[in-house]
């Protein structure tokens, strides 16, 4: 089940005849669906046409980040969700069609960079309509990002655009967010990650190791002469459930195992993994990769309630992982310090007030146990909110509270990705993109007595 | 399967369905292969003099063509072919040998020799005494070759008249002359051939085109150094021109044989074909595509329609199609008026009849935020735009003007 560039190759050569079954509607509802804002009915129409190179163009300057979009994109919830040949037997499959229009587009470097140079303007959505911006010269001033995962990349890409000089502060060695510590290298190459990065931070200055709260504050980016800041932190604290046992030395979060920092893959025969989303999925799929004989996933909610994407869960169960509905943890067992199972409890799906159903644990008789030397959280990630707290920025709903378009309650701050609600890659790089234009905007209108108009 | 035979030119052939001379009636081999798939006859790549002179042969012979669509490393969807392989890369000898091989082979399927001359007689008539010596049934004179920097000698009536008559001069054979899309009236030029005393004409040859530019190697294709040559165009997008032409041969010479050609692609192809006045019907471009095996889909076609229409023979069914096409439309009864109805339980809400119709024809059709195209009767000319965009079928059809619940479907 490897989805590796060379197999995408192949798919990349059936996405021309994908392309062609695109009705081109005249309300494009693909493109309406798109959380970053491609025009999907044009760059389809370009392939169609076959001028694979346009296309490309198309996709990136609505969307940086439009190469890795192309394979880790939850389209069926997204563009191809309303898409049209649906009724006609299947929606057309979009993100196929993206990473096939970057892949191709690129082969011929002379007509790829023509077409990204003559792409026009960049366009942005506000309030619903299309506002199109031109590129700008240099020297529009400084601007920080905090944060180098998707939409740091993306905020610092656009800001490059529009002229300024741009400083990403990571506070880990590398760039790449969750795209290098967080997909695993089954789903999303790397190499692949790699080379996106370097091309979208070709004329950005790069500080990793550079941790907000800890080396920086928002005040002191501002007193460096920054005339702006993004943050783009992302959530980088993994949850874990406090139940009894959960200190033990087999119990792990899963970005220790994601990430591979402090979990060599050894020792392990039976796991548990304790969640129902595509964290879950990865946890539980990377296990099976580094050895562990027997994997099952754990989630408290039945089967509509899974948040993986119904891909991700195929691929899950075709690999062998077994998946425990209706089970929420109550006690991890252990013997001499290790872990030997856990105990759970069953729960059936109850109408919420609401209107919604959520699980409601039912009586003793039914709890259980599954045998397993290790467990792992899978169970979401949040902010780290202390980081924040010297610099000032209020916090509401475990994200950075936003006033209106990405503003952060201190002027001159803007956030976006997961730190200010996103979930996905494209909503990342969406959300970077509006943040920068915004932080743009402001800027703009704001005038601080710069001199050099912007239009 | 019913009995597809046919006569033509004296010959009983076991079905209508010819090779047409190109590449994939090379060799005499080729020839038997053909045979043994099924086909009815063949009609041989075009031999000519200059295979004897030295000369290496071209390298690419073929570029695909797309109707529309830039990317030339697609390899698919070519709706045409463009070849400049105008010559065999054998001796002249040679070549006669392996068609008489196959035509010992096989003496009950019918070997049209396809000979193509400068204007001179001895050459004509050298080729078809060579032709009559390797047992061909007939010959086939190819006045049309696109290959040629004026005019080919199918414009000219008086030229093509003194062409048969050398050629009748020299064989008893029987001699079709093939004749281009791209003289002023095909239907005349047949007639003056058929009085020069031609048995038969065959039309029509590839059409002079440009093959199309790679944007990636910026050079035209087929590119052969960093240029190319005009090259003959074939394949489906030519049929149209190719049975419009046919038609005017049919009408212009009722009861003549003719021998249909250009861009056949399935069984309904060659059914239009003989609806439209040819006894035969030659496939080139889609053999070359999927192979000898097409011939069984064109005989289960004809043989469905036979079966389906009553007609006794294939023979019943030629020409009579032609009495339905007027030459102009000045001809046409303006008592047919239509208003397009659009089915909303089928529509799928894309929205492209509505785009058509507001910058193509009419702008009768709306479609709001609500997504559901609705056509404004008063506005509506019936023209039908909408219904060749629609992508489902059924969903537009055409109700009479003056009385919405008479729908009416296939028209266009």
């Amino acid at each position: 089940m490897m989805r590796t560039e060379e197999q995408y190759a192949a798919r990349v050569a059936g996405g021309i005849r994908e392309a062609e079954r695109c009705l081109q509607c005249h309300d494009a509802p693909c493109t309406k669906g798109c959380p970053a804002g491609v025009d999907v009915k044009r760059f389809v129409g370009l392939l169609q046409k076959g001028d694979c190179a346009a296309a490309a163009a198309a996709i990136e300057r609505d969307n940086p980040l439009g190469l890795i979009c192309g394979y880790v994109c939850p389209s069926a919830e997204t563009c191809q969700k309303n898409c049209v040949s649906a009724a006609l037997g299947r929606p057309i499959d979009i993100r196929a069609l993206q990473a096939c229009a970057i892949t191709r587009g690129r082969m011929h470097p002379a007509s790829y960079q023509a077409a990204a140079a003559c792409g026009g303007e960049l366009r942005f959505l506000r309030e619903g309509a299309v506002e199109m911006v031109s590129y700008l010269p240099d020297g529009q001033g400084a601007v920080a990002v905090v944060g180098g995962g998707p939409a740091g990349l993306s905020a610092a890409w656009y800001l490059k655009q529009f002229g300024y000089q741009v400083s990403i502060y990571e506070a880990s060695d590398r760039l790449g967010g969750r795209l290098t510590g967080g997909i695993p290298a089954f789903r999303l190459s790397p190499e692949l990650v790699q080379g996106e990065i370097h091309r979208l931070t070709e004329d950005i200055a790069v500080h990793t190791g550079v941790r907000l709260g800890r080396d920086l504050t928002v005040r002191k980016l501002f007193q460096r002469g920054y005339r702006g800041v993004i943050l783009a932190l992302g959530k980088m604290r993994c949850r874990a459930l406090p139940i009894e046992g959960a200190e033990a030395v087999d119990v792990y979060t899963a970005d220790q195992i994601l990430t591979g920092s402090d979990w060599c893959g050894e020792g392990h025969e039976r796991a548990v993994v304790i969640g129902g989303g595509n964290v879950a999925m990865d946890t539980a799929r990377v296990l099976l990769r580094r050895g562990v004989g027997q994997v099952t996933i754990c989630y408290r909610g039945g089967s509509l309630q899974v948040k993986a994407l119904p891909e991700e869960r195929e691929e899950a169960f075709q690999e062998g992982i077994a998946l425990q509905l209706c089970a929420v943890p109550l006690a991890v067992q252990q013997e001499n310090g290790r872990v030997t199972g856990v105990r759970f409890r069953r729960t059936a799906p109850e109408r919420t007030p609401a209107g919604g159903t959520a699980p409601a644990p039912l009586r003793e008789t039914y709890d259980f146990t599954v045998p397993a030397d290790m467990l792992v959280f899978a169970v979401g990630y949040a902010l780290k909110e202390a980081d924040l707290l010297e610099s000032g920025i209020a916090i509401s709903g475990g994200q950075i509270a936003i006033k209106e378009r990405y503003r952060a309650d201190v002027a001159g701050v803007f956030a976006a990705g997961d730190a200010a609600g996103g979930r996905t890659v494209v909503e990342a790089a969406g959300g970077g993109k509006a943040a920068a234009y915004a932080l743009h905007t402001y800027l703009r209108e704001e005038g601080r007595g710069y001199e050099r108009s912007v239009h | 399967m019913r009995d597809l035979s046919i006569e033509f030119l004296g010959f009983r052939c076991k079905n209508p369905f010819f090779l047409a001379a190109s590449p994939v009636a090379r060799t005499g081999d080729m020839v038997c292969r053909a045979y043994q798939a099924g086909w009815g006859g063949v009609v041989t790549k075009s031999i000519s003099l200059d295979q004897d002179l030295p000369d290496h042969g071209l390298s690419p012979r073929f570029v695909g063509v797309r109707s529309g669509g830039a990317d030339h490393m697609l390899q698919r969807n070519y709706t045409g072919m463009g070849n400049i392989d105008f010559r065999i890369d054998m001796s002249v000898q040679e070549t006669f040998d392996g068609f008489a091989w196959a035509k010992r082979q096989f003496p009950d399927h019918m070997l049209i020799i396809s000979i193509k001359c400068r204007y001179q007689r001895e050459d004509w008539q050298e080729m078809a005494r060579r032709c009559e010596v390797a047992g061909a049934d007939a010959i086939e004179a190819c006045l049309s070759c696109p290959d040629s920097s004026g005019l080919p000698v199918c414009c000219n009536p008086e030229a093509v008249c003194r062409v048969i008559g050398w050629i009748k001069e020299a064989t008893v054979l029987p001699v079709m002359v093939k004749l281009g899309g791209i003289c002023d009236s095909i239907g005349a030029i047949a007639q003056a051939a058929f009085g020069g005393g031609a048995d038969a004409v065959s039309g029509i040859n590839t059409l002079k085109a440009v093959g199309g530019w790679n944007p990636v190697t910026r050079h035209m294709m087929p590119t052969v150094g960093n240029e190319t040559a005009v090259v003959g165009l074939s394949g489906g997008m030519i049929k149209p021109t190719a049975q419009y032409c046919v038609y005017e041969m049919a009408r212009r010479n009722p009861g003549r044989p003719i021998s249909g050609i250009g861009g056949v692609t399935c069984g309904i192809d060659a059914l239009e074909y003989l609806l439209l006045g040819a006894s035969t019907v030659q496939v080139a471009t889609q053999v070359m595509l999927e192979g000898y095996g097409v011939v069984e889909d064109l005989q289960l076609t004809l043989s469905n329609y036979l079966e389906e229409s009553g007609a006794a023979d294939a023979a019943e069914l030629v020409g009579t199609a032609v009495g339905q096409v007027q030459p102009s439309t000045e001809a046409l009864s303006r008592e047919q008026q239509l208003r397009a109805v659009i089915d909303q339980n089928r529509c799928i809400r894309c929205g492209r009849c509505y785009v058509s119709c507001r910058d193509g024809a009419y702008q009768a059709i709306r479609f709001g935020p609500d997504r559901v195209p609705q056509v404004d009767r008063a506005l509506c000319a019936g023209c039908g735009l909408c219904r060749i965009v629609c992508p489902v079928p059924g969903a537009i059809r055409y109700a009479d003007a003056a009385d919405e619940t008479r729908l009416r479907d296939g028209l266009n």
